[in-house]
């Protein structure tokens, strides 16, 4: 199961007022993220196995000015992406980068074992593994 | 620096992958102008920028973020963004460095468009 988020160019101004989950809450039948779709950073979810994997995309921000936390059923992935530096002398042509601080809240669709969450940075991509917690997995019964 | 293109891709020879453009930041300085790309996911050695007939064009591949037997056909994607260069550009002078997901591409002015000093006497 994944649910692409297509980047917007223009977050803000022309943001739907309403995120697709809130409008189609069918289409989202197990992940509900308790932000707008359009919120920063982007992210990827899969389920896979025993684990729920995701791919969060937080280019140029070192792993160090990352913060991840499970609580009570979600997970908080806040931090900060620091603007460059101002070069004496220098102007903008474009900018379509957003710099400042970030908290997404992501509601995770079962219960899982906090303590073997696992997270690696590489490339700009945050990749955590959340192993579900053996209540919630699938067992085999065996029929007498 | 000042255009900008986004040139079609040919349909049929990249049907099969999914093409992102990336998000950038521009900026110019006294001797040059910076590029950021944000390119999350992309691998290094995949990553080319060349600048052909003042057409500079950044291109890199971000494998798939999740293994195959996790969510099926989950493709890998091609970052691409085309930038048309300035005259004031030198198209030889082209550097760039990858970290964290974000292509920095330094493009240096041509000599006789450097700001010059002159002297009081």
């Amino acid at each position: 199961m994944l649910f692409r988020y297509e980047p917007t160019l223009f977050n803000g101004i022309f943001s739907p007022a309403k995120s697709l989950e809130q409008t189609f809450p069918e289409l989202f039948p197990r992940f509900t993220f308790v932000d707008g779709i359009n919120d920063y950073p982007r992210v990827d979810v899969a389920e896979y196995k025993g684990e729920i994997q995701i791919a969060v995309e937080i280019p140029g921000i070192p792993k160090e000015n990352v913060k991840l936390q499970v609580h009570d059923g979600t997970l908080t992935i806040s931090g900060e992406r620091k603007a460059p530096e101002n070069v004496k002398d220098s102007q903008w042509l474009r900018q379509e980068i957003s710099y400042g601080t970030f908290s997404r809240t992501i509601e995770l669709p079962e219960r899982v074992e906090a303590e073997k969450v696992t997270a690696e940075y590489q490339n700009g991509i945050l990749r955590v593994t959340l192993p579900k917690h053996e209540e919630v997995k699938p067992k085999e019964i065996t029929i007498r | 620096m000042t255009t900008e293109m986004q040139k079609e891709t040919n349909s049929s020879e990249r049907s099969a992958r999914r093409i992102l453009v990336p998000l950038v930041d521009i900026q110019e300085l006294a001797d040059s102008f910076v590029v950021r790309l944000d390119i999350p996911g992309a691998e290094k050695e995949s990553i080319q920028a060349r600048v052909v007939d003042a057409t500079l064009t950044v291109t890199a591949h971000a494998p798939a973020r999740f293994s195959s037997e996790a969510v099926g056909d989950s493709a890998a994607a091609e970052y691409r963004r085309e930038f048309s260069l300035a005259d004031n550009i030198d198209p030889n002078s082209v550097d760039a460095v990858y970290e964290s997901g974000v292509l920095r591409i330094t493009l240096r002015k041509k000599q006789q468009y450097l700001p010059k000093e002159i002297k009081i006497q």
